[in-house]
């Protein structure tokens, strides 16, 4: 039901109207055709065989002298009958074992997937002919055996629907709250995964039909004389000749009634599917003149390579043209960094695709501005005005880019060295070999481990980092003279980012190239740019040094965005942790941010004790499913939390911070350990015990997108909780979300709405609240403002602070953003390779730390101030390393050595001796 | 890469072990008894005499693990029992026919890649417009229209109004291949309709989801032009998904060619099939069923394996 309201609240969901409004009717047909129907089908009438159409028998009579549009009409009574039918059976058997299968996994999945898999190894008509062959032709024979041959495909996507839907936050969500997987798959997982089942009603439909009438055809199917229009073909195949219109009849009808189901499917499928919106408002393109050589009148100073005048770029959407970028001028001058910064949706990067020439055809367009650049052959060209042939030759050539995401953004089916030499060779006219020796030489400039190797190496055998580089090497490839970097570290480790930023900056002073930087990171713009845009709303509200603009911001939004960005080093000399000031973006002026009251109760029983906690994942062969490793996720691991306590768990992917996190609450369930939560250990306990236990520890994901369930208004999201625990009256649920809204900063009459209708910040709210509804003591929030925006961030962070001081919260804070770290938690536990490697009050693990991996972290951490720009850093070249262990690995004893009270170091072995000194 | 094949070959051959099982137990399972049924193609009561010769030639009066040890080991030894219609074996029944079938679809096959890949990537390049929109409708006809509808069509059209093709038959190849490939156009063309439908909806929208991965934007930004983007960087890419979804739907071909190879008269396996269905001829039923069903498997198996071919990071595990 609630599949179809959404379905219903589509606005695409009106191309449905007419392929529905056809199988209604048809279905009307099929019912009422005892009634409409002018004569019984049956009925012999040897006078008028084979009679053309007359009067009294429309369509004419068949080789018997039956009506044929009688016929045609019982057969529609059939045909759909025997279809539907056999789409019901197989989806209701098929979806329930698909869905129990995905969900539980282990035995139910073999008992249920795999019966189903292999069934599929069967051409279904063959094994319906082999039944037939036993028991002889007949409707319900048909019925039976079409569904138990169709039950499988419905199994193996409801299946594979469920793996799916299964990993989203919102499930694990669901089960952070306490709910059982009855209640999960049939309210929060069924409503997410009806439309490809839908779709696949309508085929199996679609497909039962056809089949029905083949083996009718055969006289396999449905026995004679009941009306079916596969024998009708098969009939009027023997007269062909005396009588062609008898086959087109029945033809017609099959065909037509196939057509209409297809059509549904096909309407369903579109309806769902995202990439057919409709976009309305595409601008007219710009007269394209060829660029400027054809007129002199620009000429760009001498020294600039890059001049954009009043760029305004335009996206259709569904309500028409939007301008993404409105009003953009700026200067990049040769061998200088220019970083263009802002917030998500300021437009910074459709600038940067704008100069580059790669808006999505058909959807983007530059409509106003210029873009001169002056090219290596020493034109001047206008990269908004430029015939597809001069773009490419320019592309890849003068200008290169990199882009966020290392991890796609490389051809995962060609060789590292080839997709570097192809680069080469479609601007130099130079041999196979000769490119090959240039990509070879390009991979050594970005000093990449193991050059030579890493050529004949396909993408995934790279670590992100590694294909940043190689990404780097294939875009300088040419010696272009301007290079555009779209985020180009904002996907990886702090650690690796500092190396990649370094690498920058390096070939930058070997090649000389000038650098449109694009970031969302103002620590980031500090370390690496001479000058900076400022970007809000698609226009340019700041530009200058950057140093200037650290120093004295101009604009209020400038201003809001520098206030809110955690600097590392700013809590230097405080105890507590502190509220982020908030800037107001109109004015400029700032409230003076207050250190928070302190909520520790340390005289008390700690809240949570973790000792020994280890968690484990096998790793199984592909051949005989024998474990040939284990990911060492959570190892060892042991620390105290006091109430009113924040407790920050920081380290880089891989490192188990997240792990420990949801082993708190046993959504993975670890190995060994214990965890005492108010002195009752998590471990030991039953399943319906856990879900009373659940109440007292919540959890807050990274994604606010995925966190919440899109089919739910978020005020029953918010209720959830109070109805699985029967904790409220339904008014009175409704009075607490009101309630709960309110406290995190929304306003009650939210809570009619759908998370989509939502910004991220106001989600992450929103799980706030939810989180908050059983009055948990303990809140473990994984990643939560990571995925925020600096502004929205610090704004929840504060909620986050507030809410702590108010209910005496304690938090488990797991994040890689040491700044965020150090502005919130009262103590810090470091993280590496699954073990805690540092722990510590916040002041002594920042002001003092030991351990070499603490060290290298802090280091990497880009420093907010352009001062320190040129100060050269001490940046590891090291990958981090996997967690993945040989299965007969036997961690190491781990000694820890006290530095001062409460701040303890694991002592370190060889490994780290390099990075020690 | 070797590890995963032999990983492969080992469901299959385990695969193949179940079906003939299941084939097996098909007869037992299924209500009523199967010599009656056998015995009553023609109507009429059987004589229970015949009845019970006809249970001690199928060996159902043993017990039935002695039953299925026995069977296991005929069919180890490649033998599917005699037909009860001309007392061949079934096997040189199959033998005969089965490269003909095969021939029907790899024709069926080869016609719709080559008609469907091309005609995908059109669509995909340019969705939305006249040419997509024409192709989406000509594919849901297409989808339409049952293979045995659209063979029968074809006969009433072009062999008996038009009278430019022959209504059906076969002649081998060696006695005339002008005359044995023109009877295989129409058959072939009539299964190769919706196949190339199938496939030019697939190849389109593998196409328009690789145009929309990143390493399509780096082919660009390296200045490719757009031809060779599309070839290098999106059709090979594509080529996986298209191809395994082609290898399924020759695998249900083999079922669906039944109705072709009946209205053609194409002297095929599956024809063969309808004729031991009507006569109740269950050894022969049950050979054609475990013969397909075992080149289904290994067409699958084949499609696995040609895809770790296509995917480097399924090669190198």
């Amino acid at each position: 039901m609630n599949g179809l309201l959404t379905l219903w609240r589509n606005p695409k969901a009106r191309h449905l109207a007419p392929s529905l409004i056809a199988l209604f009717i048809l279905i009307l047909i099929a019912v009422l055709a005892p009634v409409i129907a002018p004569y019984d089908p049956l009925t012999l009438d040897i006078g008028g065989r084979l009679a053309p159409p007359s009067v009294e028998h429309w369509l004419g009579q068949d080789e018997f002298g039956r009506d044929v549009l009688s016929r045609l009409l019982y057969g529609a009574q059939v045909s759909l009958s025997v279809a539907l039918a056999t789409g019901a059976v197989a989806a209701l058997v098929g979806v329930s074992a698909g869905m129990i299968g995905g969900y539980f996994g282990g035995i139910a999945e073999v008992l249920t997937v795999r019966t189903a898999e292999f069934m599929l190894s069967f051409p279904p008509i063959l094994l319906a002919l082999l039944v037939i062959a036993l028991t002889g032709p007949g409707t319900a024979t048909l019925i039976v055996t079409l569904s138990v041959f169709y039950a499988p495909e419905f199994a193996r996507i409801a299946y594979g629907e469920v793996r799916a839907v299964r990993q989203k936050e919102y499930v694990e969500a669901m089960r952070a709250i306490g709910a059982g997987p009855s209640r999960i798959l049939r309210r929060t997982i069924l409503p997410n995964i009806a439309a490809p089942l839908f779709v696949q009603f309508s085929l199996v439909v679609a497909s039962a039909i056809v089949v029905e009438s083949g083996l009718s055809f055969l006289g396999l199917g449905i026995v004679p004389p009941t009306p079916s229009w596969g024998l009708m073909i098969r009939g009027a195949r023997a007269y062909l000749e005396i009588n062609p219109l008898g086959l087109v009849w029945p033809c017609a009808a099959l065909v037509t009634t196939i057509f209409i189901v297809n059509a549904l499917c096909d309407a369903v499928r579109d309806v769902f599917d995202p990439r057919t919106t409709k976009l309305k408002g595409l601008p007219e393109a710009k007269e394209g003149t060829g660029g400027l050589q054809g007129r002199n009148d620009v000429r760009l100073p001498e020294g600039v390579q890059l001049s954009v005048a009043g760029l305004r770029t335009e996206f259709a959407t569904p309500n028409g043209a939007v301008a993404a970028v409105k009003d953009i001028s700026f200067d990049l001058r040769r061998g200088e960094t220019l970083a263009v910064v802002g917030e998500s949706g300021s437009g910074k990067s459709v600038t940067s695709l704008s100069i580059m020439g790669l808006l999505p055809k058909g959807v983007a367009r530059v409509t106003g501005g210029r873009i001169a650049f002056a090219a290596k052959s020493g034109q001047t060209y206008d990269l908004a005005d430029l015939p597809d042939e001069t773009a490419c030759s320019l592309r890849g050539s003068d200008i290169a880019m990199i882009f966020q995401e290392p991890m796609t953004s490389l051809n995962p089916v060609y060789r590292i060295g080839d997709q570097i030499a192809e680069a080469i060779l479609a601007h130099r006219d130079c041999s196979q070999a000769e490119a090959r020796r240039l990509a070879l030489e390009m991979l050594r400039k970005v000093r990449i481990s193991d050059p030579e190797r890493r050529l004949d190496q396909f993408p995934f055998e790279l670590s992100g980092g590694m294909r940043q580089r190689v990404m780097i090497a294939l875009a300088l490839a040419c010696k272009p003279k301007l290079l555009i970097a779209d985020e180009p570290t904002t996907a990886l480790d702090v650690t690796i980012q500092a190396q990649i930023l370094e690498l920058i900056k390096d070939l930058q002073k070997e090649e000389g190239m000038a650098i449109l930087f694009v970031t969302h990171d103002m620590g980031v713009v500090a370390e690496i740019a001479d000058r900076t845009v400022v970007m809000f709303n698609g226009e340019a509200v700041e530009a200058g040094t950057t140093a200037e603009i650290f120093r004295r911001p101009q604009h209020p939004y400038t201003k809001a965005l520098l206030a809110a960005v955690p600097k590392l080093g700013a809590m230097n000399g405080r105890e507590r942790p502190m509220r982020f000031p908030i800037v107001d973006r109109s004015t400029g002026t700032s409230d003076i941010p207050t250190e928070v009251p302190d909520t520790v109760r340390d005289q008390e029983r700690p809240l949570l004790q973790v000792s020994n906690l280890t968690t484990r994942f096998p790793i199984r062969s592909a051949i005989r499913g024998r474990i040939t490793g284990r990911v060492h996720a959570v190892e060892n691991v042991s620390f105290d939390l006091r109430a009113g306590e924040t407790l920050a768990l920081v380290g880089e992917s891989g490192c188990g911070k997240s792990t420990t996190g949801r082993s708190l609450l046993r959504l993975v369930e670890p190995e060994s350990g214990s965890i005492l939560l108010d002195g009752v250990d998590m471990l030991k306990l039953g399943a319906d015990e856990l879900r009373e236990q659940r109440r007292r520890i919540q959890m807050i994901f990274q994604d606010p997108f995925g966190s919440l369930n899109p089919r739910e208004t978020v005020g029953r999201a918010i209720a959830e909780p109070l109805v699985i625990h029967g904790l409220a009256t339904p008014a009175k649920a409704r009075d607490k979300v009101a309630d709960l809204l309110e406290r995190v900063g929304l306003q009650a009459d939210m809570a009619r709405r759908y998370p989509h209708e939502f910004s991220g910040g106001q989600r992450q709210r929103i799980c706030i609240a939810r989180a908050l509804a059983l009055e948990p003591r303990l809140i473990v929030a994984d990643e939560s403002v990571s995925a925020l925006d600096v502004s929205v961030k610090a704004q929840v962070v504060n909620l986050m602070l507030d809410l702590q001081a108010q209910m005496g919260l304690s938090y488990v804070f797991i994040s890689h953003d040491m700044a965020v770290v150090e502005r919130v938690s009262h103590r810090v536990a470091v993280m590496y390779l699954g073990e805690i490697v540092e722990i510590g009050p916040r002041a002594a693990i920042f002001g003092n730390p030991q351990h070499p991996y603490t060290k290298r972290l802090l280091a990497a951490v880009p420093v907010a101030d352009p001062e320190r720009r040129h100060q050269p850093r001490l940046v590891s070249n090291a990958e981090i390393r996997s967690p993945i262990r040989p299965a007969d690995f036997e961690p190491p004893i781990r000694q820890y050595r006290t530095v001062s009270p409460g701040h303890s170091v694991m002592i370190w072995g060889d490994e780290w001796a390099r990075d020690a000194t | 890469m070797l590890a995963y094949i032999v990983k492969r070959c080992a469901v299959a051959a385990v695969m193949i072990f179940m079906v003939a099982t299941a084939v097996f137990m098909i007869l037992h399972v299924v209500p009523g008894d199967p010599v009656e049924v056998m015995l009553s193609a023609d109507g009429g009561k059987p004589d229970p005499a015949v009845a019970a010769e006809l249970r001690t030639r199928l060996g159902l009066d043993r017990p039935l693990a002695e039953q299925y040890a026995s069977y296991l080991s005929r069919l180890a030894r490649g033998d599917l029992g005699r037909s009860f219609l001309d007392n061949e074996p079934v096997l040189k029944n199959i033998a005969q026919r089965l490269p003909r079938t095969l021939e029907l679809i790899g024709a069926a096959t080869i016609l719709s890649l080559l008609v469907g890949i091309p005609l995908g990537v059109l669509a995909a390049r340019n969705r939305g417009r006249g040419i997509d929109r024409v192709l989406g409708t000509a594919t849901s006809l297409a989808l339409s229209v049952p293979t045995f509808v659209l063979g029968t069509l074809f006969i009433l059209v072009f062999a008996l109004l038009l009278r430019i093709a022959p209504a059906g038959g076969f002649v081998p190849f060696s006695q005339s291949p002008a005359t044995h490939l023109t009877l295989l156009l129409m058959p072939a063309t009539a299964v190769a309709v919706g196949l190339s439908a199938i496939i030019i909806r697939m190849t389109r929208s593998t196409v328009l989801d690789v145009l929309q991965q990143d390493w399509v934007r780096t082919a660009r930004a390296k200045g490719l032009r757009e031809p060779r983007v599309l070839r290098r960087h999106v059709v090979r890419n594509a080529l996986g998904p298209v191809l395994t979804v082609t290898g399924l739907q020759m695998g249900s071909m083999l079922g669906g060619t039944v109705l072709v190879e009946f209205i053609f008269n194409w002297p095929g396996m599956s024809g063969f099939l309808v004729r031991a269905v009507e006569h109740r001829d269950y050894p022969e039923v049950q050979g054609v069923v475990l013969v397909t069903a075992t080149l289904f498997i290994l067409l699958n198996l084949v499609v696995d394996v040609l895809y770790s071919v296509l995917d480097p990071q399924v090669r190198a595990s």
